[in-house]
């Protein structure tokens, strides 16, 4: 029973992951809370569903490869027509965004219908490991994640682009000096940030239901994270997620679903007292200005 | 010049429109007769995981409103009305459905609701009852018809009445079924839904092993599954959960190796869920109120309609067409849409309904007299297997 509360923690873990560290890098280097980033993990899930149920049999890993590139391109468009206006100004990024959030949500209603959905498994099954029966879907869900966190770490520090990245979030000003254009920077982050949220939501489209407001308790998990990881922190996001993921896993195993989110929020209030920075709070751009 | 002629503009404009009043007004469209138009109003979750309970509830109202409208249509004082169902989407929040109920009674002027579900039913029954509104609820309680709510009349058989009929039929058909788990949403609801199964096994001898409440829009149910499932139950009563997250629970039951079999205390979307997880998953399942075949005429060709209309056969919802054909019933009677008048009438009237010759009990016990069925998915085909009066309505 363990084994198997173990795994589906780190499902939970993984999956917001990667919707926490596209928030955490929004966050350090726009300067700006997505409050649409749910949505975008929403859109990642019903490109899923149009793609390998409603209107085609398509397969799954091309469609998820779609839903990223699709909804990245959505990121990187939305940063440059629209929240390129709010880089660094904490308060209005945050307005601008709920108000994507409504428009996208509600946009999405009529287009998919008020009945929830789901998608066929692209790898159903179990194995068993000593006894216990794991899903083979969960197992792949938490690979696939897991490789594409650390391969964006590996970006971060190793490429052109990354080192760019992590210069207009440690110092905007000097990597203008530098010569980095901060505007396209920016925009191919918030386009890799909302990817990561659509990833998140393809992943587990064949494993939870679908539907235009499920991006709202993936935003919750997320914010919750990055309190507890420390604001601007990618590594504390990391950890911080496979934390609750267990936490919320085993209340829920232990002491009743209604309990784990309420304790995950419990946690995240006590960080705010005792430390407010976080496991490995890092500054960033809203915080140095 | 400029402001000249943007002053000439509208000018212009204004006598444009002056002047079309005065056309409409003078003129041969003035005496047409406006149709005569009663309004009822349809106060359900239209959004949400349980969306689907109140888009079947929707059209089977539609339907019973087609055949008011073939069959002469509503008539009081002589004259005719259209029938109008207005939806309201309260999106499984009590909050908003008692914004929308006050939206509903004092703004447009609607005096006859129908509502689904408890927590929505709870918000608004006082205000209903205070203003001498009609409530036809769908809700899982006989107090909400007590003498203190004169207006509510319950259409809808209760978890308990479609408990006691699955436990009836496992007694005949599944001796070997007697270790059940319950799985309710985290409601008022859910926790009457709990008392209703711990006292129907504690009736029928069966054990009951857990019960686990599950928040509004939790997807995941591993951790929830995991310990439960280590206790071995023969059944899990999936109840008042909504199909949504009805189907997730049955899809990760089954992956973790659960091989017994789901109970719906509330009907079971037999469509929905063969689609989500498929019909291998919910083979062996029993649910109630639920219907395949009908033995009147009238429901045979309203699940024909039914099924034509929304995609698949929903036989719990023939309940909102019989009481709608008795609504209009009462409203004829009273010759009025007094609500005084109306409620009085409502016991007065019988109708031959789906299940054939249906009214309520009486201005007492204000719920419909009905028979309940019970459907098993054998080899993959909702069917059929027992059908009877509810324990307390058997006097």
């Amino acid at each position: 029973m363990i084994e198997q509360l173990a795994l589906n923690s780190f499902v939970l873990g993984a999956i917001v992951a990667l919707m926490s560290i596209g928030l955490v890098l929004t966050f350090s280097v726009l300067g700006v809370i997505n409050y649409a980033h749910g949505e975008m993990y929403m859109f990642g899930a019903v490109i899923i569903f149009f793609l390998c149920s409603r209107y085609a049999a398509m397969d799954y890993a091309l469609a998820c490869v779609i839903a990223v590139l699709a909804v990245g391109l959505l990121g990187w468009i939305l940063d440059k027509v629209l929240i390129v206006r709010f880089h660094g100004n904490l308060m209005a990024g945050v307005i601008a965004t709920i108000g994507l959030l409504m428009i996208f949500q509600n946009m999405m209603w009529p287009i998919f219908g008020p009945i929830p959905k789901s998608v066929p498994s692209p790898l159903p099954g179990v194995i068993q490991i000593l006894g216990t029966s794991l899903s083979i879907e969960r197992i792949i869900v938490v690979g696939i994640a897991v490789f594409v966190i650390l391969g964006m770490a590996w970006f971060i520090k190793n490429t052109r682009m990354g080192k760019a990245i992590r210069a207009v979030q440690q110092d905007i000003e000097a990597a203008r000096v530098q010569g980095v254009n901060i505007e396209h920077i920016c925009a191919v982050t918030f386009g890799i940030s909302t990817g990561l949220a659509a990833l998140a939501g393809a992943l587990i489209a064949p494993i939870y239901i679908i539907e235009p407001a499920m991006g709202f308790l993936a935003l919750e998990f997320a914010f919750i994270v990055i309190i507890f990881g420390g604001m601007g922190s990618i590594m504390g996001a990391f950890i911080a997620s496979f934390i609750i993921g267990l936490q919320y896993t085993f209340t829920a195993a232990f002491w009743g679903v209604e309990w784990a989110m309420a304790m995950s929020f419990g946690i995240a209030m006590i960080v705010l007292l005792v430390r407010p920075r976080g496991l490995m709070g890092a500054s960033g751009r809203v915080e140095e200005a | 010049m400029k402001a000249r002629n943007i002053f000439t503009w509208l000018l212009a404009l204004v006598l444009v429109v002056v002047g079309s009043l005065a056309t409409t007004s003078c003129g041969p469209t003035a005496t047409v007769e406006e149709e005569k138009v009663f309004k009822f109003a349809h106060l359900d979750g239209f959004s949400g995981e349980a969306a689907a309970w109140a888009w079947m509830s929707q059209t089977s109202m539609e339907i019973a409103v087609e055949d008011i409208e073939a069959s002469g249509g509503l008539v009081v004082g002589g004259e005719r009305y259209k029938i109008e169902i207005v939806k309201y989407d309260h999106a499984w929040d009590p909050s908003i459905a008692y914004t929308l109920a006050k939206k509903i009674i004092y703004k447009d002027g609607i005096k006859y609701i129908h509502v689904d579900s408890d927590e929505e039913v709870l918000a608004i029954l006082d205000l209903t009852n205070q203003e001498k509104v009609i409530l036809l609820p769908i809700c899982g309680d006989l107090d909400y018809i007590d003498e203190a709510h004169p207006y509510t009349w319950l259409h809808y058989p209760l978890p308990l009445d479609s408990m006691e009929m699955m436990f009836e039929y496992c007694a005949e058909a599944h001796p070997e079924y007697h270790r059940t788990i319950g799985i309710y949403p985290d409601s008022a609801a859910g926790y009457l839904d709990d008392e209703d199964l711990t006292e129907a096994t504690a009736h029928h001898g069966w054990e009951m092993l857990d019960s686990v409440f599950i928040p509004h829009g939790a997807p995941d149910f591993y951790g929830t599954l995991t310990p439960i499932l280590t206790k071995e139950p023969d059944v899990i009563e999936l109840g008042l959960t909504p199909p949504g997250q009805q189907a997730v629970i049955i899809k990760q039951a089954r992956e973790l190796g659960y091989d017994g079999i789901f109970m719906f205390s509330d009907t079971m979307d037999v469509a929905y869920l063969t689609e989500m997880c498929g019909i291998e998953a919910i083979e062996g399942s029993i649910a109630s109120p639920q219907f395949v075949d009908f033995p009147t005429d009238t429901g045979k060709r309203w699940a024909e309609r039914f099924t034509a209309r929304y995609g698949s056969l929903q036989g719990w919802c023939a309940w909102e067409y019989d009481y709608f054909m008795l609504l209009r019933k009462a409203i004829e009677k009273a010759d009025t849409f007094d609500t005084e008048k109306v409620n009085e009438a409502m016991d007065e009237v019988t109708f031959d309904g789906v299940f054939g010759p249906t009214m309520y009990k009486s201005q007492d016990e204000r719920f419909l007299v009905f028979k309940d069925g019970v459907v098993e998915i054998i080899d993959g085909e909702a069917t059929d297997v027992y059908l009877a009066y509810p324990p307390r309505m058997r006097d």
